[in-house]
């Protein structure tokens, strides 16, 4: 067994009912989590299926770093074709369910096919097993989780798990980890239901062995004692989570407001629903996942309803984003959308989309069978989610997805959406902070803050340490434009490597520059695995992680540069208040941005696909073989703009 | 008792299992630990030692523990 390493991967037909564990063979081209999922994706998926198509596999994958105390390394990887874009499908959990995978033998599962009934997966040291689910089909994903502990008997089980949104495949519905992890963005919840796939269920008992334990643990005092506990980001986020990071009334940041058509919400409103409003009604207490010395989420209990969060993205969802500043209906719609089982930042889309449609006239009574959508009607918007989640009237459009919806409803309502990529957005900041709107609009899955996009960006940061880091001069105008590029590409490099060892993005370099350095990264790998990867290297892992998930986009979905434009809304109008007042995206400054982000790839800037020489550097010319055999001709170092791709099946 | 737990402190990280088996056996196995930590249906949890816990003289259950639910009894 390889350090750091169960050492075997399980793939499940759920078609023939049968499981099949092999050996691991080491990747060093991809590491592990995100890396070997996105590898073996890009392998096995076929183009042009049906979205929920069975054949479409979903993977699993718990990185090397998971199962040791490394602080924050807990985050299962999860990957697949994208159902909202048709690209790249990839989203990421903490919890307790990697270390528990692996710790039952298996650092990754391929889950392909369709059962005939509904099923669970039980992986344990001594049973893998496909199970019978249909009692527990319609439970939401706390139920579930705590019924499979008594079917089993086992009270040490952690689940990955399907509430009704999955099951009825909403477009957006996602897999939830122990009973309150999202894995938020794509449609992964649906996967699962399309497969009859209700949950999968481990628990461990294997060892994990480390290459140099006495070091290890060592090193592992003395990075908590000097990094983790000296760290201010560290202090706000065991107050609080991203709740006490980001959402004090009086910061005057900006936020999402009203289907981001604002940014700036008054203090007055915020002050009505800031984390003091939260913990001191129904905090039950603060929730760490597996070995993260930071304990950042917390259990909260609303009424019947008892659920993990809140943290900033799923407040700004809930309550900016829906003029909402009553804290019992913000609560309410986050514990429901986690018991569904649906990405929070797409429901909160789809919602503030439809109550803007509404206000604007573009649907009305008819369209919503009577219901009336105003912002901050919390009886009206907990309605309209309960019919999203079990596809009911206007909820049956919305269940589609954002984009969808606009294409059913029409009348202009594009106009009011915000989309990336065929996927819904649900952001703050975009129009004021630039290397962050890039890197949500250039993010591999379709959108979103969670690879590219630097919360570094605009703090106090001296120039010379960006110049040691980014190798650009400084990064502290979160409004300038130039350099911004090259941030991007280096935390989109950086991120792949974070995401490959199973670590997790807060206490990294994402939140605070002395979190997690690449070089710290290297040490912990070489201390785990026994493996020697210098920082250099790992980032160039990163690279070709983003390169080979670039590809995949081009082979499903045909994306390229012409998909990377700013969304029109956020061109359009401007910050109208606070301290970004008047900022909004210039299409022609981004034109600028992008020309440079697809340079510091080594991509062709016309088309924005990787070219055939970057390839080379990285060792994917077989995946480059792959689009050649699908008639797509990538371009050259020496002839740029002459790609040519035909369209997607 | 050579370690003294602090239940309502504890956030369910679970270092101290890590810890525990890292101790005994140099490897890191939650399900070898002498201390462990359930997740309750209702969102609680549970902290209990086993008897299989000796207890150490300067027990890394504790030093891993980032909230000082559990204190090693120096003169345990």
């Amino acid at each position: 067994m390889p350090h750091g390493h169960a050492g075997k991967i399980l793939f499940v037909d759920l078609t023939a009912g049968r499981c099949r564990a092999a050996p691991l063979e080491a990747d060093p081209d991809f590491i592990g989590g995100r890396g070997v999922n996105q590898r073996r994706l890009f392998d096995l998926q076929a183009r042009g299926t049906d979205a929920l198509a069975p054949e479409n596999p979903i993977l699993l994958a718990a990185g090397p770093l998971v199962g040791t105390p490394v602080p924050g390394a807990c985050r299962l990887a999860v990957d697949f074709r994208n159902l909202v874009t048709g690209g790249v499908g990839s989203a990421n959990l903490g919890g307790h369910f990697a270390a528990e995978l692996k710790s039952a033998g298996f650092d990754q599962v391929v889950i392909q096919g369709r059962a005939d009934r509904p099923v669970y997966l039980l992986i344990t040291p001594e049973t893998i097993a496909l199970r019978d689910a249909t009692a527990l089909w319609g439970r939401n994903t706390w139920e579930t989780e705590n019924a499979l502990k008594r079917l089993e008997n086992d009270p040490y089980l952690k689940t990955l798990c399907i509430g009704p949104a999955g099951e009825n495949r909403v477009r957006f519905a996602c897999l939830i980890g122990d009973r309150g992890r999202a894995a938020g963005y794509g449609g992964s919840g649906a996967v699962f239901g399309a497969k009859n796939l209700k949950a999968v269920a481990v628990r461990g008992g294997l060892p994990v062995t480390v290459a140099h334990p006495e070091a290890l643990g060592a090193e592992l005092l003395r990075f908590n004692r000097e990094v983790i506990e000296k760290s201010r980001f560290v202090a706000i986020h065991r107050r609080g989570g991203t709740l006490a990071a980001y959402l004090l009334p009086g910061e005057n940041r900006p936020h999402a407001v009203r289907n981001m058509r604002a940014e700036f919400w008054n203090n007055a409103a915020i002050a009505k629903v800031d984390r003091a409003a939260f913990d001191g009604r129904y905090l039950v207490r603060r929730h760490a996942c597996f070995a993260c010395p930071i304990y950042c989420s917390a259990i909260y209990r609303v009424g019947e309803l008892t659920c993990e969060g809140l943290q900033a993205n799923s407040w700004r969802g809930f309550a900016s984003n829906l003029g909402m500043a009553d804290p019992e209906i913000v609560m309410r719609l986050h514990a429901l959308t986690n018991l569904y089982g649906m990405d929070g930042d797409h429901t909160s889309a789809v919602l503030a989309w439809a109550v803007e449609c509404f206000q604007a006239g573009l649907i009305d009574a008819g369209d919503t069978q009577g219901l009336s959508l105003n912002w901050g009607d919390g009886p009206g918007l907990l309605r309209l989610l309960e019919q999203i989640a079990h596809r009911i009237g206007l909820g049956a459009v919305l269940a589609k997805g954002l984009e969808a919806a606009t294409r059913e409803i029409g009348r202009g309502s594009e106009r009011l959406a915000v989309v990336s990529h065929g996927n819904a957005l649900m952001e703050a900041a975009m129009r004021s902070h630039k290397a962050w709107a890039l890197g949500i609009v250039t993010s591999t899955k379709g959108g979103g803050h969670l690879r590219g996009a630097p919360a570094v960006e605009g703090q106090r940061i001296a120039p010379e340490l960006s110049r040691a880091f980014f190798g650009i001069p400084d990064i502290q105008d979160p409004t300038a434009y130039a350099h911004k590029a090259a941030l991007v590409t280096w935390y989109e490099n950086y991120k792949g490597v974070v995401d490959m060892m199973g670590l997790c993005y807060l206490p990294s370099m994402w939140m605070e520059l002395g979190l997690f350095t690449p070089a710290d990264i290297a040490r912990f790998h070489h201390l785990v695995t026994g493996r020697q990867r210098s920082a250099d290297e790992l980032l160039r892992t990163g690279a070709r992680l983003q390169t080979l998930e670039h590809l995949f986009n081009l082979l499903h979905a045909g994306f390229g540069r012409r998909d990377a434009r700013p969304p029109e809304k956020l061109v359009r109008i401007p910050v109208a208040e606070g301290p970004f007042k008047g900022e909004r995206l210039h299409a022609d400054h981004w034109e600028a941005m992008l020309d440079d982000y697809y340079r510091a790839h080594g991509y062709d800037p016309a088309s924005g696909w990787p070219t055939r020489e970057r390839l080379a550097a990285l060792g994917l010319e077989e995946a480059g073989r792959r689009l050649a055999a699908a008639g797509i001709t990538l371009p050259s170092d020496d002839s740029p703009g002459e790609g040519q791709a035909p369209p997607c099946p | 008792m050579p370690i003294t737990l602090t239940p309502e402190r504890c956030v369910g990280c679970r270092l101290c299992e890590l810890a525990c088996s890292f101790a005994r056996y140099g490897h890191f196995n939650p399900h070898q630990a002498a201390i462990r930590v359930m997740f309750a249906d209702d969102g609680g949890l549970e902290v209990s030692l086993s008897a299989a816990c000796t207890g150490c003289r300067r027990p890394l259950c504790a030093a891993y523990c980032p909230t000082g639910a559990i204190v090693g009894d120096e003169t345990g």
